[in-house]
Protein backbone atom coordinates (compact mmCIF):
# COMPACT_ATOMS: atom_id res chain seq x y z
CA UNK A 1 0.00 0.00 0.00
CA UNK A 2 1.30 3.43 -0.92
CA UNK A 3 2.01 5.89 1.86
CA UNK A 4 0.75 9.31 0.94
CA UNK A 5 2.15 12.62 2.19
CA UNK A 6 -1.39 13.61 3.11
CA UNK A 7 -4.35 11.26 3.02
CA UNK A 8 -7.80 12.49 4.01
CA UNK A 9 -10.87 10.37 4.61
CA UNK A 10 -14.30 11.98 5.03
CA UNK A 11 -12.43 14.95 6.52
CA UNK A 12 -14.62 17.70 7.94
CA UNK A 13 -14.05 20.68 10.18
CA UNK A 14 -16.92 22.68 11.60
CA UNK A 15 -16.48 26.15 13.03
CA UNK A 16 -19.09 28.12 14.91
CA UNK A 17 -19.95 29.98 11.71
CA UNK A 18 -20.28 26.77 9.67
CA UNK A 19 -18.28 24.08 7.93
CA UNK A 20 -14.76 25.07 6.95
CA UNK A 21 -14.12 21.75 5.25
CA UNK A 22 -16.66 19.06 4.51
CA UNK A 23 -16.48 15.46 3.30
CA UNK A 24 -12.99 15.84 1.87
CA UNK A 25 -11.35 12.79 0.32
CA UNK A 26 -7.95 13.30 -1.22
CA UNK A 27 -4.45 11.88 -1.42
CA UNK A 28 -1.32 13.92 -2.03
CA UNK A 29 1.55 11.71 -3.23
CA UNK A 30 5.07 11.93 -1.81
CA UNK A 31 7.94 13.43 -3.74
CA UNK A 32 5.69 15.85 -5.60
CA UNK A 33 4.94 19.54 -5.48
CA UNK A 34 1.24 19.86 -4.91
CA UNK A 35 -0.72 23.02 -5.47
CA UNK A 36 -3.56 23.71 -3.11
CA UNK A 37 -5.76 26.12 -4.97
CA UNK A 38 -8.92 27.85 -3.92
CA UNK A 39 -10.45 31.24 -3.27
CA UNK A 40 -10.11 32.91 0.11
CA UNK A 41 -12.16 30.96 2.62
CA UNK A 42 -12.08 27.75 0.59
CA UNK A 43 -10.53 25.82 3.47
CA UNK A 44 -6.87 25.81 2.44
CA UNK A 45 -5.57 27.04 5.81
CA UNK A 46 -7.97 24.80 7.69
CA UNK A 47 -6.68 21.78 5.78
CA UNK A 48 -3.07 22.61 6.65
CA UNK A 49 -3.88 23.26 10.30
CA UNK A 50 -5.61 19.88 10.49
CA UNK A 51 -2.52 18.21 9.06
CA UNK A 52 -0.25 19.87 11.65
CA UNK A 53 -2.51 18.94 14.56
CA UNK A 54 -3.28 22.56 15.41
CA UNK A 55 -6.92 21.72 14.75
CA UNK A 56 -8.69 18.43 15.29
CA UNK A 57 -11.16 17.32 12.67
CA UNK A 58 -14.87 17.32 13.46
CA UNK A 59 -15.35 14.31 11.18
CA UNK A 60 -13.09 11.84 9.42
CA UNK A 61 -9.33 11.86 9.59
CA UNK A 62 -6.19 13.12 7.95
CA UNK A 63 -2.99 11.12 7.89
CA UNK A 64 0.47 12.55 7.47
CA UNK A 65 2.85 9.94 6.04
CA UNK A 66 0.41 7.35 7.34
CA UNK A 67 0.05 8.74 10.88
CA UNK A 68 -2.70 10.81 12.42
CA UNK A 69 -1.51 14.01 14.13
CA UNK A 70 -1.03 13.19 17.82
CA UNK A 71 -0.56 15.00 21.07
CA UNK A 72 3.17 15.53 20.79
CA UNK A 73 3.38 18.36 18.36
CA UNK A 74 3.50 18.22 14.62
CA UNK A 75 4.74 15.05 12.90
CA UNK A 76 8.54 15.04 13.08
CA UNK A 77 8.82 14.82 9.33
CA UNK A 78 6.30 17.56 8.61
CA UNK A 79 7.07 21.28 8.59
CA UNK A 80 4.50 24.02 8.36
CA UNK A 81 4.88 27.64 7.38
CA UNK A 82 1.75 29.59 8.25
CA UNK A 83 0.53 32.46 6.15
CA UNK A 84 1.55 35.25 8.54
CA UNK A 85 5.00 33.65 9.12
CA UNK A 86 4.67 33.43 12.90
CA UNK A 87 7.95 33.92 14.76
CA UNK A 88 8.77 35.33 18.19
CA UNK A 89 8.87 39.07 17.52
CA UNK A 90 11.24 40.00 20.33
CA UNK A 91 13.84 37.37 19.38
CA UNK A 92 16.83 38.05 17.18
CA UNK A 93 17.27 35.91 14.07
CA UNK A 94 20.04 33.97 15.85
CA UNK A 95 17.79 33.37 18.88
CA UNK A 96 14.99 32.25 16.57
CA UNK A 97 17.31 29.63 15.08
CA UNK A 98 18.28 28.51 18.58
CA UNK A 99 14.56 28.14 19.37
CA UNK A 100 14.24 25.98 16.25
CA UNK A 101 17.15 23.88 17.49
CA UNK A 102 15.85 23.28 21.01
CA UNK A 103 12.29 22.55 19.87
CA UNK A 104 13.27 19.98 17.26
CA UNK A 105 15.39 16.87 17.78
CA UNK A 106 15.89 16.48 14.05
CA UNK A 107 17.30 20.00 13.69
CA UNK A 108 20.09 20.59 11.15
CA UNK A 109 21.81 23.73 12.45
CA UNK A 110 24.37 24.05 9.69
CA UNK A 111 21.69 23.83 7.04
CA UNK A 112 19.36 26.37 8.67
CA UNK A 113 22.24 28.83 9.12
CA UNK A 114 23.27 28.41 5.50
CA UNK A 115 19.74 29.29 4.36
CA UNK A 116 19.74 32.39 6.59
CA UNK A 117 23.17 33.48 5.33
CA UNK A 118 22.06 33.02 1.74
CA UNK A 119 19.10 35.26 2.46
CA UNK A 120 21.44 38.02 3.68
CA UNK A 121 19.53 38.49 6.90
CA UNK A 122 21.63 39.96 9.74
CA UNK A 123 21.66 37.36 12.57
CA UNK A 124 21.48 40.00 15.31
CA UNK A 125 18.43 41.76 13.83
CA UNK A 126 15.21 41.48 15.83
CA UNK A 127 12.57 39.44 14.01
CA UNK A 128 10.07 42.29 14.44
CA UNK A 129 12.26 44.64 12.40
CA UNK A 130 12.66 42.38 9.34
CA UNK A 131 11.04 43.12 6.00
CA UNK A 132 8.34 40.77 4.72
CA UNK A 133 10.79 39.04 2.39
CA UNK A 134 13.45 38.56 5.09
CA UNK A 135 10.89 37.32 7.56
CA UNK A 136 9.67 34.73 5.06
CA UNK A 137 13.23 33.59 4.37
CA UNK A 138 13.93 33.16 8.10
CA UNK A 139 10.66 31.33 8.68
CA UNK A 140 11.42 29.10 5.70
CA UNK A 141 14.93 28.42 6.98
CA UNK A 142 13.49 27.31 10.33
CA UNK A 143 10.81 25.17 8.69
CA UNK A 144 13.43 23.48 6.49
CA UNK A 145 15.93 23.26 9.37
CA UNK A 146 13.74 20.51 10.82
CA UNK A 147 14.72 18.48 7.77
CA UNK A 148 11.12 17.62 6.95
CA UNK A 149 10.01 15.09 4.36
CA UNK A 150 6.82 17.06 3.82
CA UNK A 151 6.56 20.82 3.99
CA UNK A 152 3.26 22.70 4.02
CA UNK A 153 3.45 26.30 2.89
CA UNK A 154 0.32 28.40 3.37
CA UNK A 155 0.31 31.30 0.93
CA UNK A 156 4.09 31.69 1.26
CA UNK A 157 4.23 34.41 -1.36
CA UNK A 158 1.34 36.60 -0.24
CA UNK A 159 2.42 40.12 0.70
CA UNK A 160 5.84 39.76 -0.89
CA UNK A 161 7.09 42.03 -3.68
CA UNK A 162 7.85 40.39 -7.05
CA UNK A 163 11.61 40.19 -6.41
CA UNK A 164 11.14 38.59 -3.00
CA UNK A 165 8.62 36.14 -4.50
CA UNK A 166 11.17 35.08 -7.03
CA UNK A 167 13.89 34.71 -4.35
CA UNK A 168 11.69 32.63 -2.08
CA UNK A 169 10.54 30.35 -4.88
CA UNK A 170 14.08 29.89 -6.17
CA UNK A 171 15.37 28.94 -2.71
CA UNK A 172 12.51 26.57 -2.18
CA UNK A 173 12.85 24.84 -5.54
CA UNK A 174 16.60 24.45 -5.11
CA UNK A 175 16.07 22.73 -1.75
CA UNK A 176 13.32 20.53 -3.14
CA UNK A 177 15.52 19.45 -6.02
CA UNK A 178 18.34 18.59 -3.59
CA UNK A 179 16.30 16.74 -1.00
CA UNK A 180 13.34 15.25 -2.82
CA UNK A 181 10.97 16.82 -0.29
CA UNK A 182 7.23 16.74 -0.75
CA UNK A 183 5.84 20.25 -0.94
CA UNK A 184 2.25 21.38 -0.54
CA UNK A 185 1.87 24.97 -1.57
CA UNK A 186 -1.34 26.94 -1.25
CA UNK A 187 -2.17 30.08 -3.13
CA UNK A 188 -5.08 31.95 -4.53
CA UNK A 189 -2.82 33.37 -7.24
CA UNK A 190 -2.71 30.50 -9.71
CA UNK A 191 -0.04 32.13 -11.86
CA UNK A 192 2.41 31.71 -8.94
CA UNK A 193 2.01 27.95 -9.10
CA UNK A 194 1.95 27.38 -12.86
CA UNK A 195 5.08 25.59 -14.00
CA UNK A 196 6.06 24.82 -10.42
CA UNK A 197 3.50 22.26 -9.34
CA UNK A 198 2.93 18.82 -10.74
CA UNK A 199 -0.06 17.84 -8.61
CA UNK A 200 -3.25 19.73 -7.98
CA UNK A 201 -5.89 19.87 -5.25
CA UNK A 202 -8.60 22.40 -5.89
CA UNK A 203 -10.88 23.43 -3.04
CA UNK A 204 -13.95 25.63 -3.12
CA UNK A 205 -16.55 26.15 -0.45
CA UNK A 206 -14.83 23.65 1.84
CA UNK A 207 -15.03 20.78 -0.67
CA UNK A 208 -12.62 19.13 -3.07
CA UNK A 209 -13.56 20.08 -6.65
CA UNK A 210 -10.63 18.66 -8.57
CA UNK A 211 -7.52 16.65 -7.80
CA UNK A 212 -4.85 14.77 -9.64
CA UNK A 213 -1.63 14.93 -11.57
CA UNK A 214 -1.42 18.27 -13.37
CA UNK A 215 -0.35 16.82 -16.72
CA UNK A 216 -3.06 14.18 -16.62
CA UNK A 217 -5.69 16.73 -15.73
CA UNK A 218 -4.64 19.05 -18.53
CA UNK A 219 -4.62 16.15 -21.00
CA UNK A 220 -8.12 15.10 -19.94
CA UNK A 221 -9.62 18.54 -20.47
CA UNK A 222 -10.22 20.65 -23.56
CA UNK A 223 -10.97 24.27 -24.20
CA UNK A 224 -13.53 24.14 -26.97
CA UNK A 225 -14.43 27.10 -29.13
CA UNK A 226 -17.19 26.91 -31.68
CA UNK A 227 -20.53 28.19 -32.83
CA UNK A 228 -23.12 28.44 -30.10
CA UNK A 229 -25.41 26.34 -32.31
CA UNK A 230 -23.23 23.25 -31.81
CA UNK A 231 -24.28 20.45 -29.49
CA UNK A 232 -22.60 20.68 -26.10
CA UNK A 233 -20.16 17.82 -25.44
CA UNK A 234 -20.26 15.61 -22.33
CA UNK A 235 -18.35 16.59 -19.20
CA UNK A 236 -18.85 20.32 -19.42
CA UNK A 237 -17.18 22.16 -16.55
CA UNK A 238 -18.07 25.63 -17.67
CA UNK A 239 -19.61 27.13 -20.78
CA UNK A 240 -19.62 30.78 -21.71
CA UNK A 241 -21.45 32.07 -24.75
CA UNK A 242 -21.34 35.34 -26.57
CA UNK A 243 -23.82 36.25 -29.34
CA UNK A 244 -22.09 34.09 -31.88
CA UNK A 245 -19.69 31.68 -30.27
CA UNK A 246 -19.36 29.45 -27.26
CA UNK A 247 -16.25 28.79 -25.18
CA UNK A 248 -16.51 25.56 -23.26
CA UNK A 249 -14.14 23.83 -20.89
CA UNK A 250 -14.99 20.17 -20.65
CA UNK A 251 -13.51 16.92 -19.44
CA UNK A 252 -13.42 15.32 -22.82
CA UNK A 253 -11.28 14.44 -25.82
CA UNK A 254 -11.55 16.12 -29.20
CA UNK A 255 -15.16 16.76 -30.25
CA UNK A 256 -16.17 17.12 -33.92
CA UNK A 257 -17.05 20.63 -34.97
CA UNK A 258 -15.24 22.35 -32.11
CA UNK A 259 -11.83 23.86 -32.16
CA UNK A 260 -10.09 22.10 -29.26
CA UNK A 261 -7.00 23.04 -27.25
CA UNK A 262 -5.44 21.75 -24.09
CA UNK A 263 -6.17 24.29 -21.34
CA UNK A 264 -3.52 26.03 -19.26
CA UNK A 265 -3.48 25.32 -15.54
CA UNK A 266 -4.95 28.75 -14.90
CA UNK A 267 -7.77 28.29 -17.43
CA UNK A 268 -8.62 24.91 -15.98
CA UNK A 269 -8.54 26.06 -12.36
CA UNK A 270 -10.55 29.18 -13.08
CA UNK A 271 -13.20 27.15 -14.88
CA UNK A 272 -13.64 24.88 -11.86
CA UNK A 273 -13.62 27.79 -9.41
CA UNK A 274 -16.21 29.75 -11.43
CA UNK A 275 -18.46 26.73 -11.79
CA UNK A 276 -18.20 26.03 -8.04
CA UNK A 277 -19.22 29.59 -7.34
CA UNK A 278 -22.12 29.37 -9.82
CA UNK A 279 -23.39 26.23 -8.08
CA UNK A 280 -23.11 27.86 -4.68
CA UNK A 281 -24.91 31.04 -5.81
CA UNK B 1 11.42 24.56 25.57
CA UNK B 2 12.78 25.84 28.87
CA UNK B 3 15.25 28.09 27.10
CA UNK B 4 12.54 29.41 24.77
CA UNK B 5 10.18 30.12 27.67
CA UNK B 6 12.96 31.80 29.64
CA UNK B 7 13.94 33.95 26.66
CA UNK B 8 10.30 34.97 26.25
CA UNK B 9 9.63 35.73 29.92
CA UNK B 10 12.99 36.83 31.27
CA UNK B 11 12.24 40.57 31.26
CA UNK B 12 9.10 40.14 33.37
CA UNK B 13 10.75 37.64 35.69
CA UNK B 14 13.80 39.84 36.27
CA UNK B 15 11.75 42.98 36.86
CA UNK B 16 9.56 41.15 39.39
CA UNK B 17 12.55 39.65 41.18
CA UNK B 18 14.25 43.07 41.29
CA UNK B 19 11.19 44.61 42.95
CA UNK B 20 11.01 41.75 45.45
CA UNK B 21 14.73 41.96 46.25
CA UNK B 22 14.59 45.72 46.77
CA UNK B 23 11.66 45.36 49.17
CA UNK B 24 13.37 42.56 51.06
CA UNK B 25 16.46 44.74 51.48
CA UNK B 26 14.35 47.55 52.90
CA UNK B 27 12.67 45.12 55.31
CA UNK B 28 15.96 43.70 56.52
CA UNK B 29 17.35 47.16 57.15
CA UNK B 30 14.17 48.22 58.96
CA UNK B 31 14.13 45.06 61.04
CA UNK B 32 17.65 45.62 62.35
CA UNK B 33 17.18 49.34 62.82
CA UNK B 34 13.89 49.01 64.71
CA UNK B 35 15.36 46.41 67.04
CA UNK B 36 18.00 48.93 68.09
CA UNK B 37 15.44 51.60 68.96
CA UNK B 38 13.04 51.91 71.90
CA UNK B 39 9.29 51.73 71.44
CA UNK B 40 8.62 55.46 71.16
CA UNK B 41 11.41 56.00 68.66
CA UNK B 42 10.07 53.12 66.53
CA UNK B 43 6.63 54.69 66.54
CA UNK B 44 8.01 58.06 65.48
CA UNK B 45 10.27 56.69 62.81
CA UNK B 46 8.26 53.86 61.29
CA UNK B 47 4.58 54.75 61.78
CA UNK B 48 4.16 56.03 58.23
CA UNK B 49 6.47 53.38 56.79
CA UNK B 50 4.40 50.49 58.07
CA UNK B 51 1.20 51.94 56.61
CA UNK B 52 2.72 52.28 53.16
CA UNK B 53 4.45 48.91 53.36
CA UNK B 54 1.20 47.15 54.15
CA UNK B 55 -0.54 48.93 51.28
CA UNK B 56 2.23 47.93 48.89
CA UNK B 57 2.33 44.33 50.08
CA UNK B 58 -1.44 44.01 49.75
CA UNK B 59 -1.23 45.11 46.12
CA UNK B 60 1.99 43.34 45.15
CA UNK B 61 0.76 39.71 44.84
CA UNK B 62 -2.02 40.62 42.42
CA UNK B 63 0.14 43.08 40.49
CA UNK B 64 3.09 40.72 40.02
CA UNK B 65 0.80 37.73 39.48
CA UNK B 66 -1.25 39.48 36.80
CA UNK B 67 1.91 40.93 35.25
CA UNK B 68 3.48 37.47 34.92
CA UNK B 69 0.33 35.47 34.15
CA UNK B 70 -1.82 37.76 31.99
CA UNK B 71 0.52 38.14 29.03
CA UNK B 72 1.99 34.63 29.31
CA UNK B 73 -0.29 33.00 26.73
CA UNK B 74 -2.38 35.97 25.65
CA UNK B 75 0.49 37.89 24.09
CA UNK B 76 1.86 34.87 22.24
CA UNK B 77 -1.60 34.11 20.87
CA UNK B 78 -2.22 37.78 20.01
CA UNK B 79 0.97 37.81 17.95
CA UNK B 80 0.13 34.47 16.34
CA UNK B 81 3.46 33.05 17.56
CA UNK B 82 1.74 30.09 19.26
CA UNK B 83 1.24 28.69 15.75
CA UNK B 84 5.02 28.51 15.53
CA UNK B 85 5.43 27.02 19.02
CA UNK B 86 2.82 24.34 18.48
CA UNK B 87 4.00 23.20 15.06
CA UNK B 88 7.43 22.15 16.34
CA UNK B 89 8.27 18.76 17.80
CA UNK B 90 6.86 19.42 21.26
CA UNK B 91 3.38 18.77 22.57
CA UNK B 92 0.86 21.30 23.73
CA UNK B 93 1.08 20.20 27.34
CA UNK B 94 4.82 20.68 27.47
CA UNK B 95 4.56 24.13 25.92
CA UNK B 96 1.92 25.13 28.46
CA UNK B 97 3.54 23.59 31.52
CA UNK B 98 7.01 24.95 30.74
CA UNK B 99 5.72 28.47 30.28
CA UNK B 100 3.73 28.23 33.52
CA UNK B 101 6.77 27.00 35.44
CA UNK B 102 9.26 29.46 34.00
CA UNK B 103 7.05 32.51 34.44
CA UNK B 104 5.20 31.52 37.60
CA UNK B 105 7.59 29.71 39.93
CA UNK B 106 10.18 32.51 40.37
CA UNK B 107 7.51 35.06 41.26
CA UNK B 108 5.60 32.76 43.62
CA UNK B 109 8.78 31.62 45.37
CA UNK B 110 10.12 35.16 45.52
CA UNK B 111 6.93 36.44 47.10
CA UNK B 112 6.95 33.58 49.62
CA UNK B 113 10.50 34.50 50.64
CA UNK B 114 9.49 38.15 50.87
CA UNK B 115 6.65 37.15 53.21
CA UNK B 116 9.08 35.24 55.41
CA UNK B 117 11.49 38.19 55.52
CA UNK B 118 8.59 40.40 56.54
CA UNK B 119 7.56 37.91 59.23
CA UNK B 120 11.10 38.21 60.59
CA UNK B 121 11.02 42.02 60.51
CA UNK B 122 7.50 42.24 61.93
CA UNK B 123 8.08 41.75 65.70
CA UNK B 124 10.25 44.88 65.77
CA UNK B 125 7.29 46.89 64.48
CA UNK B 126 4.54 44.97 66.26
CA UNK B 127 3.57 47.91 68.50
CA UNK B 128 2.51 49.81 65.37
CA UNK B 129 -0.07 47.33 64.17
CA UNK B 130 -3.16 45.51 65.38
CA UNK B 131 -3.54 41.74 65.67
CA UNK B 132 -1.17 39.76 63.45
CA UNK B 133 -4.06 37.49 62.45
CA UNK B 134 -6.30 40.36 61.34
CA UNK B 135 -6.51 42.17 58.01
CA UNK B 136 -4.12 43.60 56.80
CA UNK B 137 -1.26 42.29 58.93
CA UNK B 138 -2.04 38.68 58.13
CA UNK B 139 -1.95 39.20 54.36
CA UNK B 140 1.44 40.85 54.18
CA UNK B 141 3.69 38.31 55.89
CA UNK B 142 4.32 34.61 56.21
CA UNK B 143 3.70 32.06 53.47
CA UNK B 144 0.17 33.03 52.38
CA UNK B 145 1.44 35.96 50.30
CA UNK B 146 3.15 33.51 47.93
CA UNK B 147 -0.09 31.56 47.52
CA UNK B 148 -1.95 34.83 46.78
CA UNK B 149 0.56 35.47 44.02
CA UNK B 150 -0.03 31.96 42.67
CA UNK B 151 -3.77 32.60 42.46
CA UNK B 152 -3.37 35.92 40.63
CA UNK B 153 -0.85 34.30 38.29
CA UNK B 154 -2.97 31.26 37.42
CA UNK B 155 -6.03 33.48 36.98
CA UNK B 156 -4.10 35.60 34.48
CA UNK B 157 -2.58 32.63 32.65
CA UNK B 158 -5.84 30.71 32.25
CA UNK B 159 -7.78 33.86 31.35
CA UNK B 160 -5.15 34.47 28.66
CA UNK B 161 -5.97 31.10 27.04
CA UNK B 162 -9.67 31.92 27.15
CA UNK B 163 -9.82 35.60 26.17
CA UNK B 164 -6.59 35.57 24.10
CA UNK B 165 -6.00 39.21 24.87
CA UNK B 166 -3.26 40.55 27.16
CA UNK B 167 -5.16 43.44 28.66
CA UNK B 168 -8.29 41.34 29.11
CA UNK B 169 -6.32 38.60 30.87
CA UNK B 170 -4.65 41.03 33.27
CA UNK B 171 -7.93 42.74 34.08
CA UNK B 172 -9.57 39.34 34.65
CA UNK B 173 -6.77 38.43 37.06
CA UNK B 174 -7.24 41.59 39.12
CA UNK B 175 -11.05 41.57 39.03
CA UNK B 176 -11.15 37.90 39.92
CA UNK B 177 -8.53 38.05 42.67
CA UNK B 178 -9.74 40.93 44.85
CA UNK B 179 -13.16 39.49 45.77
CA UNK B 180 -11.59 36.12 46.61
CA UNK B 181 -9.07 37.73 48.96
CA UNK B 182 -11.77 39.76 50.69
CA UNK B 183 -14.19 36.84 50.92
CA UNK B 184 -11.59 34.45 52.35
CA UNK B 185 -10.27 37.00 54.86
CA UNK B 186 -13.70 37.88 56.18
CA UNK B 187 -15.79 34.81 55.57
CA UNK B 188 -13.44 31.85 55.82
CA UNK B 189 -10.42 32.73 57.91
CA UNK B 190 -12.30 33.19 61.24
CA UNK B 191 -13.39 29.55 60.88
CA UNK B 192 -9.98 27.95 60.35
CA UNK B 193 -10.16 26.97 64.03
CA UNK B 194 -12.73 27.12 66.81
CA UNK B 195 -12.35 30.57 68.38
CA UNK B 196 -11.68 30.77 72.08
CA UNK B 197 -14.27 32.65 74.09
CA UNK B 198 -14.09 34.55 77.30
CA UNK B 199 -14.44 37.68 79.26
CA UNK B 200 -11.61 39.87 78.14
CA UNK B 201 -9.71 42.57 79.92
CA UNK B 202 -6.98 44.90 78.76
CA UNK B 203 -4.19 42.29 78.93
CA UNK B 204 -5.92 40.37 76.20
CA UNK B 205 -5.62 43.39 73.91
CA UNK B 206 -1.94 43.69 74.61
CA UNK B 207 -1.44 40.09 73.48
CA UNK B 208 -2.98 41.09 70.17
CA UNK B 209 -5.46 38.30 69.88
CA UNK B 210 -7.76 38.52 66.88
CA UNK B 211 -11.29 39.27 68.07
CA UNK B 212 -13.89 37.85 65.70
CA UNK B 213 -17.03 38.57 67.75
CA UNK B 214 -17.81 40.92 70.67
CA UNK B 215 -20.78 40.87 73.06
CA UNK B 216 -21.58 42.13 76.55
CA UNK B 217 -22.29 40.18 79.71
CA UNK B 218 -23.20 41.08 83.27
CA UNK B 219 -21.24 40.08 86.37
CA UNK B 220 -22.79 36.62 86.30
CA UNK B 221 -21.81 36.06 82.67
CA UNK B 222 -25.28 36.40 81.16
CA UNK B 223 -25.59 38.27 77.87
CA UNK B 224 -27.02 41.76 78.27
CA UNK B 225 -28.07 44.66 76.11
CA UNK B 226 -25.51 47.39 76.74
CA UNK B 227 -27.94 50.30 76.26
CA UNK B 228 -30.63 48.79 78.48
CA UNK B 229 -28.30 48.21 81.43
CA UNK B 230 -26.09 51.25 81.28
CA UNK B 231 -28.17 53.96 79.62
CA UNK B 232 -25.91 56.77 78.42
CA UNK B 233 -23.01 56.43 80.83
CA UNK B 234 -21.27 53.41 79.36
CA UNK B 235 -17.86 54.13 80.87
CA UNK B 236 -19.10 54.21 84.46
CA UNK B 237 -21.02 51.04 83.81
CA UNK B 238 -17.76 49.24 82.91
CA UNK B 239 -15.87 50.77 85.86
CA UNK B 240 -18.50 49.49 88.26
CA UNK B 241 -18.24 46.04 86.74
CA UNK B 242 -21.94 45.83 85.89
CA UNK B 243 -21.12 44.97 82.31
CA UNK B 244 -18.11 43.24 80.91
CA UNK B 245 -16.88 42.53 77.37
CA UNK B 246 -17.15 38.96 76.18
CA UNK B 247 -15.25 38.10 73.03
CA UNK B 248 -14.62 35.24 70.64
CA UNK B 249 -11.01 35.41 69.54
CA UNK B 250 -8.10 33.58 68.01
CA UNK B 251 -4.90 33.89 70.05
CA UNK B 252 -1.80 35.17 68.30
CA UNK B 253 -0.03 31.82 68.48
CA UNK B 254 -2.36 30.45 65.84
CA UNK B 255 -0.69 32.68 63.26
CA UNK B 256 1.43 30.07 61.49
CA UNK B 257 -1.31 27.42 61.51
CA UNK B 258 -3.68 29.94 59.94
CA UNK B 259 -1.02 30.92 57.41
CA UNK B 260 -0.66 27.28 56.40
CA UNK B 261 -4.42 26.82 55.99
CA UNK B 262 -4.78 30.06 54.06
CA UNK B 263 -1.88 29.14 51.76
CA UNK B 264 -3.51 25.74 51.24
CA UNK B 265 -6.83 27.34 50.28
CA UNK B 266 -5.22 29.62 47.72
CA UNK B 267 -2.98 26.91 46.31
CA UNK B 268 -6.01 24.65 45.88
CA UNK B 269 -7.82 27.43 44.00
CA UNK B 270 -4.71 27.93 41.85
CA UNK B 271 -4.53 24.20 41.09
CA UNK B 272 -8.20 24.26 40.05
CA UNK B 273 -7.46 27.14 37.69
CA UNK B 274 -4.51 25.25 36.21
CA UNK B 275 -6.84 22.30 35.69
CA UNK B 276 -9.27 24.58 33.86
CA UNK B 277 -6.36 25.87 31.79
CA UNK B 278 -5.31 22.35 30.83
CA UNK B 279 -8.87 21.56 29.83
CA UNK B 280 -9.12 24.72 27.73
CA UNK B 281 -5.77 23.88 26.14
CA UNK B 282 -6.93 20.49 24.93
CA UNK B 283 -10.63 20.90 24.38
CA UNK B 284 -11.51 24.48 23.64
CA UNK B 285 -8.47 26.28 22.31
CA UNK B 286 -8.98 27.06 18.63
CA UNK B 287 -5.61 27.66 17.17
CA UNK B 288 -6.70 28.75 13.74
Amino acid sequence: MTTYALDATALGMRYRRGWGLRDCEFQLPTGRISALIGPNGAGKSTLMRLATGLLRPTTGSIRVLGEEPGRHGTHRKLAFLAQDKPLYRGFTVAEMLRAGAVLNPSWDDEYAWRLVREADVPPQAKVGTLSGGQRTRVALAIALGRRPEVVLLDEPLADLDPLAREDVMRTLMAEVADSGMTVVLSSHVIADLDGVCDHLLLLAGGRVRLQGDVEDLLAQHRVLIGSRELVMPDGVVEARTTERQATVIARTGPVPGWEADEPSLEELAMAYLRSARAVAA
Amino acid sequence: MTWVAWRQQRLQVLISLAIITALAAVMVYTGFDARSLDETAVEDKYGMYLGYLQLLLLALPVLLGAFAGGPLFAREIEQGAHVFSLTQSIGRTRWWATKIAVAGLPVVLGMTLLGLVNAWADPALSTLRGARLAIPSFEVQGVAIGAYTALAFTLGATAGLLVRNTLGAMVTAIVGYVPVLIAVGNGLRPHYAEPQGGVVDSTMLREKAWRVETSYVDGAGNPVDLRAVCGDDVNRCFEEGKVRVHALFHPDDRFWAFQAVEAGVFLALSAALLGLGAWVLHRRLRLA
